[in-house]
């Protein structure tokens, strides 16, 4: 089928150009949401990889005493509860180990989001985003690049975005579809579906606000006003603690 | 094996990889998060009763300092204290916005549901501070932290029941909610429950001890209140039992002066209480103090498994 050049004014036409239009606000909507979303949660990764570098790693320390003195106290008794407690403080040593463990692993960005790598994922998320791909195998494509780009932004991987972006321009499925009737369909599809995805960001940006660490990153800021250090106050609190433990164990061990 | 679980998701955005090492290190967060509030709860109670220390002293400036210190980390108590000594002036620099800033805090927080707060809130209305003087209001935001397990809240509430501000007098509920915040330990509560049972007759003063004559003859409102509040035979092993566990309260809190009062300068006049009666009230009071805290220690239990 050929596009007829010469009904401009057809009511179908008319109103593809209205859709265009939202689309376009959408996608820029859709673009803005993506990059805040994806900003906080690398922010609050940060702030978690801070909290357990400073704090984390104590506790496990202090578990590590405490599953020792557990272990010290069920050689010297068969009791069962004893026994019990001490397999207890070692699974759980165990467990705060692998933590802190897992988090040193991790590969993650020294820095916080620059603006050059802020404004290049906008543009991967304005010009990739599945929901704004009616084509199910392009979409699944977009889905593998978005899922990347995720992960350059949270490494501040600038060089593998804009290969991302450079790697999608040259997809043949960017090449819009013929016919007015199927293009409104198309356009109207992707709106719908960037405005479930809007829907789901919020949520998302809702739960992580309402987190445990999202909370204690936002009273650590407020303190930092106040000139106090909440983390290193933390941290200082479970020293006494592992001070604490540690005159246990030399008392165990004369 | 994680592509074929991307397509049941509605949007498969993969998860950084920080987001699931997140799971991991929750039980990390929550305990710091649990420490960080014991640490300054304890910095607030201390501040708050070092704020009240300078304010007997009336070194205002210092107690300002202190209180301020313990209403920045949210401490209810400390925040009405220093609003009001912002209203009033007293001994500090008037500021009114100071002290609406405050009270604004305590008002938020017992919307919230903070009960320490909507106790706070009951005191703005009963005492028309920060807020306009109602006492309905008042008696309503005590019900509901007392609801919640507020023992001073139970205290102020019980105090509405008994003179009938706010709600209709009923001396029934009054002692029932007295009985909820001695329950706790609350001194205030322990006091009014030792008055009760003092069985003092307002009909016939002179059937009062002289030793309480002489000490009401100074103090008319005390006499009226002594007298008011009993509704029981005199029981003085009772009554010393309540007052001597209001005065156990240890940290500061309202009443506490008043039952360390009757238990070293009124009682011990009182000749027909016998030396093993004493003993035998310290002796309930301890059992019941033992109660109380063994309550409060289940109670931190239980908030930790959750």
């Amino acid at each position: 089928m050929s596009t007829k050049l010469s009904v401009h004014t057809k009511p179908e036409d008319e109103e593809l150009a209205k859709k265009r239009l939202e689309l376009a606000e959408i996608e820029s909507q859709l673009a803005d949401r993506e990059l805040y979303v994806v900003t906080f949660r690398t922010e609050v990764t940060a702030f978690e990889r801070r909290y357990l570098k400073i704090v984390g790693a104590r506790y496990a320390e202090l578990d590590e005493i405490n599953a020792e003195i557990a272990e010290r106290l069920a050689q010297r008794r068969a009791d069962k509860n004893v026994q019990d407690s001490a397999k207890q403080a070692r699974a759980r040593a165990n467990e705060s180990r692998s933590a802190i463990d897992a988090h040193a692993a991790d590969v993650a960005p020294r820095s916080l989001p620059s603006q050059e790598l802020k404004s290049l994922y906008r543009e991967v998320a304005k010009r990739i985003h599945p929901d704004l791909s009616s084509d199910p195998e392009d979409r699944k494509k977009r889905q593998r690049l978005m899922a990347e780009a995720n992960e350059a932004y949270g490494m501040g991987d600038i060089a593998r975005l804009k290969r991302i972006l450079e790697e999608y321009e040259s997809s043949p499925e960017a090449v819009p579809g013929e016919g007015v009737g199927a293009e409104l369909v198309r356009v109207i599809r992707k709106i719908t579906q960037a405005r479930r995805r809007l829907l789901e960001i919020e949520q998302e940006i809702q739960k992580l606000t309402a987190s445990d660490l999202a909370k204690l990153k936002v009273k650590t800021e407020e303190s930092a006003k106040r000139g106090r250090d909440l983390l290193v106050e933390m941290a200082e609190q479970v020293d006494r603690q592992i001070a604490a433990a540690r005159t246990q164990v030399s008392r165990m061990s004369t | 094996m994680k592509k074929d679980d991307e397509p049941t998701r509605s949007n498969s955005l993969i998860p950084t990889s920080g987001q699931a090492l997140a799971r991991r290190s929750d039980a990390l967060v929550v305990r710091g998060i649990r420490d960080l509030e014991t640490t300054e709860r304890a910095y607030a109670e201390a501040e708050l009763e070092r704020g009240i220390e300078c304010e007997g002293a009336e070194k205002f400036a210092d107690a300002a300092i202190h209180y301020r210190n313990a209403a920045e980390l949210g401490h209810a108590w400390a925040q009405f204290r220093l609003a009001e000594m912002y209203q009033g002036g007293k001994g500090i620099e008037q500021n009114l916005h100071e002290a609406q800033v405050w009270f604004g805090r305590i008002r938020e927080a017992a919307e919230r549901g903070e009960s320490e707060a909507q106790w706070s809130l009951g005191l703005m209305f009963s005492d028309g501070l920060g807020a306009g003087q109602d006492y309905a209001e008042a008696a309503e935001w005590w019900r509901r932290a007392a609801e919640q397990g507020d023992a001073a809240a139970a205290a102020s509430l019980a105090h509405s029941y008994h003179n009938g501000r706010g709600v209709m007098e009923d001396h029934d509920e009054e002692e029932r909610w007295l009985l909820e915040a001695a329950a706790k330990g609350n001194p205030l509560a322990c006091h009014e429950l030792g008055m009760m049972h003092m069985g003092l007759d307002s009909t016939n003063p002179a059937e009062l001890s002289p030793e309480l004559q002489r000490l009401f003859a100074n103090d008319a409102a005390a006499a009226r209140r002594a007298v008011c509040r009993s509704r029981h035979e005199r029981d003085l092993v009772k009554a010393c039992m309540w007052f001597k566990l209001g005065a156990m309260k240890t940290g500061v809190e309202r009443g506490q002066g008043l039952c360390k009062m009757w238990c070293e300068l009124i009682l011990p006049k009182f000749r027909e209480l016998t030396a093993s009666q004493i003993d035998e009230a310290e002796r309930l009071a301890r059992e019941w103090k033992a109660a109380v805290d063994n309550a409060a220690t289940r109670s931190n239990a239980t908030g930790e498994t959750i």
